[in-house]
């Protein structure tokens, strides 16, 4: 739990500040401003310039309630430091709980609180900050035989989004034991209901949400930190589960469940990258058996078995630093917060800004102005036809129909930052929508210029 | 006539050597590209003592991630007269050792593993990608195919430490060193489907050399793997020149790139050693082979590599067929003629690899050409950005000390793809505007119009160079932009 608090930590010693980093802090922050506002809304007017409400209302809910006691800042910082502490800690006297063996459960929680996935989840409030603690507490709970409190916190999870109500009924399934097996179904059905109650009045209202096709990235980039993931583990990690399984294969079949639950775990991870922050928990456990198998195993040569074992630590410690370090410049940087403050005050509430939609979040929750997209695309309008219209804009040369676009969308503003310019939209100054910004002053004036943040005015 | 074994050896390597040598002093420059950005590492070392992570001339000024300890190594002997010459051809010379040991452990019949060890030092593929050339594989290969020495009796002698030093300095030489991680990998598959029985040393020397490469890869491409993911091992290659590194292999280049006698020697070596004998040494070397042709399948190894580590392994694999070959001469009647049946080998040989790899070498530059860039050298203002084909763009930066536009290293190069593209723009547009657009864009001074600009570009010269108010001719392949 120390160790947990240390590394939990860490990213705000290596940024040597407390604000808030990253887009779902920001979002759930603004959410629950709202929440406390409004109450709950059908429509969130900011987000895609208007939007059917469809976050995870569990972790709003609990934000808001916390707002009225406590700061921001122990919501946004604080709440989640205290559950990856309470999450670790619960996690060790489970393994131990199971296994019978300290050393098992100690390496188990070493592995899973350097874990990249653990620390996205526990640094700054996340969506899945509050329902994997209480998976993890309702996962200890049906360990230590305590079934009704269990199925409680496994209700509860399913108000937190559509994956972790996946999540509560995957658990349920699988702590079923024949004794149980009438309460657990009852269990089983009343989260069925919750669920139902929660998410089918959008399935009615707006039918299926629309699958969006761009931006698709090869799962293995969202699986692994190493290659880039936001939220993955090491590639390390796996390598050792690997050895935790064969160790596991020996006593064949008496492991079902946890076969069972690791190969959900993995279809629902390739289904939906982030189910791999779940599935952490399982691989540290295998990781932690692995790396035992390789410390009992007979090798013939001691150097190399000492030399391996040694490799394979440097390999979790790379990615947990390598990770750790990105917090050093995670953005929003100070001057993206100073130009999106000045763009909430040169516009007005109900004008509409285009961006790069990675800084769509950004735009609502800092300038609370209205963005043509973002990141959040569940249930947004027409997100495919927007994300073709927004790259048209940003491609084309065509005045003409840049106006035919900016109209669409109503655009008043357009924020154009330093990264969009080298790469994640042009690749060079004069490219698409920067040509026309520059050779159209009648049109655009250009009324923020400061460390290569640009804000246009669209004159109508 | 019996040969002894050393001085064969020995008369290899001596005209190994000497082959070498005459290909790199038959001419004062180098014959890649590439050689003059490892020959501007080099210098950058000597000079700082400092890895070279910052290329003040490559696109205008980028990042650089490259292992260096090659480079380290040669900056260390560069007392020697000549050492980016003599240096890379001593560097390779241990692969004939290795290769005749290698073969000998598959044969253990010393004239085959003698003509092996002559096949695999004058391989055309090997030729054409080492030959004269400051290039990083003279290290990385021979140190390869020692790791599959050592690993195919990792019991002997120092067998398991000299595995373990080169499993921890082939990824810090060259990021070849996956392709032998993935070979040993897939060695044990293949030794697993094949029901042998692979010795437990083994296994934990492929573990431990397979966990130490992945993980000193991903600590030196950090950066480049959480930038592009898995597709950094396409190494951020713009998609115009994907094709080019990654095509289909052409059948008769790759032909004559392998060479016809270890393709031939070499299939019939993997049926017998592979299906028939169930050889463990030919299976990993044949693992080689697999993984090659997958990783080409894939597109995750570029053509050149490929083909030069497929032959290698190949030819390795033909010393089965050859010591089958001697051995069947020796039960015929042509034995009392065995002498002058190997020596007429031997002059198939020379007729066949080494005279066609005397001429495979290319020449990329002229040395007029060069003389032109040395001009530029002194006469250019020291920030000015010079023009040329991407193919040519390191032996610019290295003759004028002058910024380039774009070269051939793309891993964290800024818009390759757009400035591909405008380069090609430069070179074969018919407007002045258009081309001043580009020389504005990236501050461009100077337009080299070389001998490769014609060939890739297809013009002779750009038209609006006639536009004398706009542009001088300094040199007869170089032209100032004025306006």
């Amino acid at each position: 739990m120390l160790l947990a608090a240390i590394i939990l930590v860490t990213p705000f010693l290596i940024r040597g500040s407390w604000d808030t980093v990253g887009k779902e802090p920001f979002l759930l922050d603004r959410l629950s401003k709202d929440f406390l506002l409004q109450g709950k809304q059908a429509q969130d007017t900011l987000s895609f310039s208007g939007r059917p409400w469809s976050y995870p209302l569990g972790t709003v809910l609990v934000a808001a309630t916390l707002k009225k006691i406590a700061s921001p800042f122990f919501v946004l910082l604080i709440l989640p430091l205290l559950l990856g502490i309470l999450t670790a800690g619960l996690f060790y006297a489970s393994i131990n709980h199971l296994h019978q063996n300290k050393k098992v459960a100690f390496i188990a929680t070493i592995l899973l609180v350097i874990s990249p996935s653990f620390i996205y989840t526990f640094v700054f409030l996340k969506e899945f900050t509050i329902p994997l603690f209480l998976a993890m507490l309702a996962g200890h709970l049906l360990i230590c035989r305590k079934h009704l409190a269990a199925y409680l916190f496994l209700a509860l999870m399913a108000g937190f989004g559509i994956e972790h109500f996946i999540i509560a009924l995957v658990m349920l399934f699988l702590a079923r034991t024949p004794e149980q097996k009438t309460k657990a179904t009852i269990a089983t059905l009343l989260i069925l209901i919750l669920g139902m109650v929660l998410y089918f009045p959008l399935l009615f209202q707006y039918g299926l949400p629309e699958l969006f096709s761009f931006e698709q990235r090869n799962p293995l980039f969202n699986i692994f930190s190493d290659f880039g993931s936001r939220f993955g583990i090491s590639i390390f990690l796996i390598f050792l589960a690997f050895f935790g399984l064969k160790e596991f294969w020996k006593e064949k079949y008496t492991h079902s469940r946890m076969y069972t639950a690791l190969a959900i775990l993995m279809l629902l991870t390739i289904i939906k990258a982030s189910f791999i922050i779940y599935a952490t928990f399982l691989l540290a456990l295998l990781s932690a058996l692995g790396m035992l198998y390789l410390f009992n195993a007979r090798w013939e040569s001691r150097t190399i078995k000492d030399l391996t074992i040694f490799i394979l630590i440097l390999g979790l410690l790379f990615s947990a630093i390598s990770f750790l370090n990105n917090y050093e410049n995670a953005q929003p940087s100070p001057e993206l917060v100073e130009s999106l403050q000045s763009l909430s005050q040169v516009s007005s509430p109900e004008e509409v800004i285009l961006s790069h939609y990675s800084y769509g979040i950004w735009i609502n929750s800092i300038a609370s102005r209205k963005n043509v997209m973002d990141e959040k695309a569940f249930y947004a309008p027409q997100v495919n036809e927007r994300f073709q219209d927004i790259e048209e804009l940003f491609q084309s040369r065509n005045l003409e129909r840049t106006q035919t676009l900016l109209k669409k969308y109503q655009i008043a503003y357009i924020y154009i930052t330093p990264e969009m310019k080298q790469g994640r939209v042009w690749q060079s100054e004069e490219q698409g929508l920067l040509f026309v910004l520059k050779f159209s002053q009648d049109e655009f004036t250009r009324i923020y210029h400061q460390n290569g943040i640009e804000i246009w005015k669209v004159r109508t | 006539m019996k040969i002894n074994p050393a001085f064969g050896l020995a008369a290899i390597l001596i005209l190994t050597l000497s082959f070498r040598l005459y290909l790199a002093f038959s001419s004062p420059y180098f014959d890649s590209d590439l050689a003059y950005f490892n020959a501007r590492i080099i210098e950058n070392i000597i000079e700082t003592n400092k890895p070279f992570s910052f290329d003040p001339l490559s696109y205008g000024s980028r990042e650089l991630i490259h292992p260096q300890l090659f480079h380290y190594l040669m900056s260390f002997f560069s007392s020697i007269p000549e050492f980016m010459k003599v240096l890379p051809e001593l560097f390779i010379l241990p692969l004939t050792i290795i290769a005749y040991f290698i073969a000998k452990k598959i044969t253990r019949d010393p004239l085959a593993s003698l003509i092996t060890a002559l096949l695999v030092s004058f391989s055309p593929a090997l030729l054409f990608n080492t030959s004269n050339q400051v290039s990083v594989y003279t290290l990385a290969i021979p140190l390869f195919y020692l790791m599959l020495f050592c690993l195919m009796d990792i019991k002997a002698g120092k067998n398991l430490y000299i595995f373990i030093a080169a499993s921890f300095l082939l990824p810090l030489i060259h990021p070849i060193s996956f392709l032998f991680a993935c070979s040993i990998l897939f060695y044990l598959i293949l030794s697993g489907s094949e029901s042998l029985e692979v010795e437990s040393n083994t296994k934990e020397a492929v573990l431990f050399s397979f966990f130490l490469i992945l993980l000193i890869n991903f600590i030196l491409f950090k950066k480049a793997f959480l930038l592009y993911g898995l597709s950094i091992i396409q190494q951020n290659i713009p998609p115009q020149l994907l094709a080019q590194h990654f095509l289909p292999p052409n059948i008769f280049n790759s032909l004559y790139l392998i060479g016809l006698i270890p393709l031939i020697l070499g299939s019939i070596g993997v049926f017998q050693g592979v299906f028939k004998q169930k050889d463990k040494n030919i299976i990993l070397l044949t693992s080689t082979l697999l993984t090659i042709m997958l990783l080409l399948l894939l597109k995750f190894i570029d053509l050149s590599t490929g083909l030069l580590f497929f032959s290698i392994s190949l030819t390795l694999i033909a010393s089965v067929a050859i010591s089958r070959i001697i051995k069947y001469l020796e039960i015929t009647r042509i034995h009392r003629i065995k002498n002058l049946m190997i020596a007429l080998g031997i002059f198939l040989i020379i007729a066949i690899i080494i005279i066609p790899a005397f001429f495979s070498t290319s020449k990329i530059i002229t040395p007029f050409e060069i003389s032109t860039l040395q001009s530029l050298a002194r006469d250019a203002a020291p920030g000015a950005t010079i023009l040329a084909p991407v193919s040519q763009g390191h032996l610019v930066a290295y003759f004028t000390q002058r910024k380039n536009v774009a070269d051939s290293n793309f891993i964290l190069a800024p818009s390759p793809e757009q400035r591909l593209q405008d380069i090609k723009i430069a070179y074969t547009t018919i407007s002045a505007s258009k081309a001043l657009e580009i020389f504005h864009k990236y501050n461009i001074q100077y337009l080299f119009v070389s001998k490769e600009a014609q060939r890739v570009y297809g013009v002779s010269r750009p038209s609006y160079l006639d536009d004398e108010t706009c542009f001088k001719q300094r040199k007869s392949t170089v032209y100032e932009v004025k306006c």
